[in-house]
């Protein structure tokens, strides 16, 4: 196991603690859990042999009528456009097309190659820069696709994986797989893993199911996106 | 129709936008007419929960909650509770669900209006 596996709890937010005089002690503030942990599928409310896992099992997707597979295809509607700047483009309607664009707390090195389409801040601004970064690009066999990495420590992210849906498929590190979809509204692929320093979801989307394509998506995690 | 709608007004009005047209970004704010914490991605639905707790002069007044549901914009907002310098802390806690993941994207904890990588104060950069 590479990977850091912290114990704790996510801490919540109600547990200020008050002083004797009423006072929020703000020197103390109390934050949230930071890392990653492999918990029951109870823990998180999600029940056992639910419809959702079945479905995936069964059938190799989850039925859903989403728009979420379209909205992925219609980032073509936002290509970056020459000339656009932080003044007239400040909210990043636009994608970019140079990573250099995005002022980001991390390196970050593209995945693309020729079929890049560009890219997108995510996460949070702290003040420092960007804590997440969305690489979109267009790939023949898997369709309109984006890698998503959010650094862990510097967006203040815990996550908390279902032990039993979690894989140890890329790299040996902790994955969930999910493709979501119908005939009708397209299909979504997820491709979701964390190492040591970020939070990585790969997805795409196209028109059509093709069986293999989570696997196929996996070994390009595998190969293309870990540890950058 | 309505999410274009509600998407421009969002960022014309109140000023909340912050650059989720293309991917999942929050952000909290206090003494900003509002006193907020947002989640928002013009590209996904899924499903988000956010908590937005507004302290002044160090007690801790009220926690506003926009709870778990499936959707784009997950936004626990007090609306015109702080005109800009009135002294409010706003601390946010923003919550996904997704792929088996249940994630706590990030914490807050601000004292001003800024949005650094947006449109209020994109010169920060």
């Amino acid at each position: 196991m590479k990977i850091i596996l912290t114990g704790g709890f996510l801490l919540p937010i109600a547990a200020v603690s008050f002083s004797q005089t009423g006072q929020v002690d703000l020197s103390n503030f109390p934050e949230p859990f930071v890392g990653v942990q492999i918990v029951p599928a109870a823990e998180l409310g999600i029940p056992a042999n639910n419809i959702r896992s079945k479905q995936q099992s069964d059938n190799g997707y989850i039925y859903s009528e989403s728009e979420n597979p379209k909205y992925l295809m219609s980032v073509k509607n936002r290509l970056p456009r020459e000339g656009l700047s932080k003044s007239n483009d400040p909210d990043y309607f636009y994608l970019k097309k140079n990573v250099g664009d995005i002022n980001l707390t991390f390196y970050y090195q593209p995945v693309s190659q020729n079929n890049l389409l560009g890219f997108a801040p995510v996460g949070t601004e702290n003040g420092e820069g960007w804590t997440g970064i969305r690489e979109f690009f267009d790939d023949a066999k898997f369709g309109v696709c984006s890698l998503t990495k959010y650094h862990i420590v510097n967006s203040k992210m815990g996550i908390r994986i279902n032990a039993d849906a979690v894989t140890y498929v890329v790299n040996s590190l902790p994955t969930t797989l999910e493709v979501t979809g119908s005939e009708v509204s397209g299909f979504k692929y997820t491709v979701s893993w964390v190492d040591s320093v970020f939070s990585n979801h790969l997805e795409c989307a196209k028109e059509s199911f093709d069986n293999d394509q989570i696997n196929q998506m996996v070994a390009f995690a595998g190969t293309s996106a870990t540890d950058r | 129709m309505n999410k274009i709608l509600l998407a421009i007004s969002t960022l014309v009005v109140v000023g909340s936008a912050h650059a989720g047209f293309n991917g999942l970004t929050w952000h909290s704010r206090a003494n900003c007419i509002n006193n907020e914490s947002i989640s928002w991605d013009w590209t996904t639905y899924r499903n988000m929960r956010t908590l937005s707790s507004h302290f002044r002069n160090g007690l801790k007044m009220h926690t506003v909650e926009a709870p778990f549901k499936y959707t784009w914009r997950s936004a626990a907002v007090h609306y015109v509770e702080a005109y800009p310098g009135a002294g409010w802390r706003v601390t946010g806690e923003h919550y996904m669900l997704q792929n088996n993941q249940f994630i706590v994207l990030g914490y807050e904890n601000v004292v001003d209006c800024s949005i650094y990588g947006g449109w209020w104060d994109f010169d920060n950069q």
